[in-house]
């Protein structure tokens, strides 16, 4: 018994807490405060929301405002925005990453929201979540910590995304939801709804069952099966192309955007990469052993 | 932030290490119960997404259409990122639960903030403009990609109406019938 407790904490310890290379760490860093600063730099006018007229903010209750900070004049709200950019950019270069990762991420949750406010507090899968999420994570680690807990920690908000994609649907709409006829209408109502014309490519699919069947039974296994790469990092090799391949055909087919999709590559070794990068540096720039970074 | 001030501030190496272990276990078991129970709390959330049965002989679905009007009465469909970085699929469901329970002044007061934002984009676009952001074609599009709508009059419009659009997407198919068109609000230029 003994002897599985200590095995138990020797995986977890392994799992959570082994060494990280410094590479891995920095990249996952730029990649989450890259991805929100192109985000929140395509939705510049996001602060403007709280000027909108009182009649549109009715919905909105009071409970929420004090959740998200939703009270100061729109000229203050762009200011945050402007400092919002700001600490961005400053955690992309590392200046100052606890300070800036967290200030990233306080301001990322406060803002993401405007963009579906009117109706509901959760732009989920707009682009702004696993970057608030893992850039807090990377704040409470700070800038030394060369232990992997904060990288497996934000691959796992990543990974949790397919995999309760797939269980909302299975908990939703059951068993059902893997039929032909459930994509067959996905892919026609959404055509419908957002108007595309009747060239697009879901309009051809739609009359098709075995290629219903096969993209709901795909997509379920596929999303299900994602936080694989957590645990067997060598099925990363398949599963990253896969799930590029899932939003681009998500993209194509149902038009549906994941701003996110970039985040796939903290799943990456940048390491060989790094160690290549550093035999080209000239050696009078290279850190001496031992000097803390 | 407890917890980040915990870490921060922990006294030794093994201390630091349990508060690690303390705020991942958090952040995970609320994550597992936000999603297994799909309740929603973000920045903690389900990550539901297309789950319901989409049910072709049942389902009637509706939109919302947002149109500018010329000085000749003609209408222009209003493009989707006109709304200031606000989702167009959020300003609908506003519309579907919200804009009837309102006054009529208030519609107004509603329609005419709309119509605002509509003009200033229209303006943009007649200078041949239509980027959505300071990175033009490389902005991050909105997550339903609605088609861009990107003609526009030369002179301010008029007007702004929205209509609701029904149907049924069966029938649409197989029996080709038009959707039923409702006008919901109609704002004037002064």
């Amino acid at each position: 018994m003994t002897m599985a407790i200590q095995d138990l904490r020797r995986r977890f310890d392994a799992f959570w807490f082994a060494g990280e290379s410094r590479a891995n760490l920095v990249v996952t860093r730029v990649l989450l405060a890259g991805t929100a600063l192109w985000v929140v730099l395509s939705r510049y006018r996001l602060p403007s929301i709280v000027a909108f007229p009182p009649e549109m903010w009715n919905l909105v209750s009071f409970a929420r405002r004090v959740r998200f900070g939703y009270f100061l004049d729109v000229n203050a709200e762009y200011v945050l925005f402007v400092l919002l950019h700001l600490t961005l950019i400053a955690a992309i270069f590392g200046l100052a990453p606890r300070l800036s990762c967290i200030l990233s991420a306080l301001l990322l949750v406060h803002f993401a929201p405007l963009e579906t406010i009117l109706w509901t507090p959760n732009p989920y899968l707009r682009g702004l979540t696993i970057p608030a999420l893992g850039l807090f994570v990377f704040g409470v680690a700070g800038g030394r910590e060369r232990r992997r807990w904060p990288l497996v920690l934000t691959q796992l908000f990543f990974a949790q995304i397919y995999f309760f994609a797939g269980y909302s649907k299975l908990f939703t709409g059951g068993f059902g939801w893997v039929t032909a006829s459930n994509i067959r209408g996905y892919l026609l109502m959404l055509n419908q709804f957002l108007e595309f014309p009747r060239t697009q490519i879901g309009y051809a699919l739609a009359p098709y069952p075995l290629v219903c069947a096969g993209m709901a039974w795909a997509g379920i296994v596929f999303d299900l099966l994602f936080p694989i790469v957590l645990f067997k990092p060598s099925t990363r090799r398949f599963m990253l192309p896969l799930a590029l391949l899932f939003h681009i055909a998500n993209a194509v087919v149902f038009h549906v955007v994941f701003q996110d999709t970039v985040l796939l590559l903290m799943f990456v070794n940048w390491e060989p990469l790094a160690a290549r990068v550093r035999g080209w540096t000239p050696a009078a720039w290279r850190r001496p052993v031992g000097e803390a970074s | 932030m407890a917890g980040l001030a915990a870490i921060r501030f922990a006294p030794t190496p093994d201390s630091r290490r349990r508060f690690i272990v303390l705020l991942t276990a958090y952040v995970i078991v609320t994550h597992l119960i936000i999603g297994v129970t799909q309740k929603d709390a973000w920045p903690i959330t389900n990550y539901c997404l297309m789950h319901g049965r989409a049910d072709l002989r049942h389902a009637e679905l509706y939109r919302y259409g947002f149109f500018g009007v010329d000085k000749d009465g003609r209408e222009w469909r209003i493009d989707p990122y006109a709304w200031h970085s606000m989702s167009d699929w959020h300003l609908q469901l506003w519309f579907y639960i919200h804009f009837a329970k309102l006054s009529p002044p208030d519609q107004q007061q509603a329609l005419g903030w709309l119509y605002g934002l509509a003009e200033e984009q229209r303006a943009q676009l007649a200078r041949g403009d239509p980027s959505i952001s300071w990175l033009g074609p490389v902005s991050a599009p909105q997550w339903w990609m609605f088609p861009r709508e990107l003609a526009v009059p030369p002179e301010p419009y008029r007007a702004l109406r929205v209509y609701k659009d029904t149907w049924f997407p069966a029938t649409i198919i197989f029996d080709r019938k038009p959707v039923t068109r409702k006008p919901v609000g109609e704002w004037r230029a002064r």
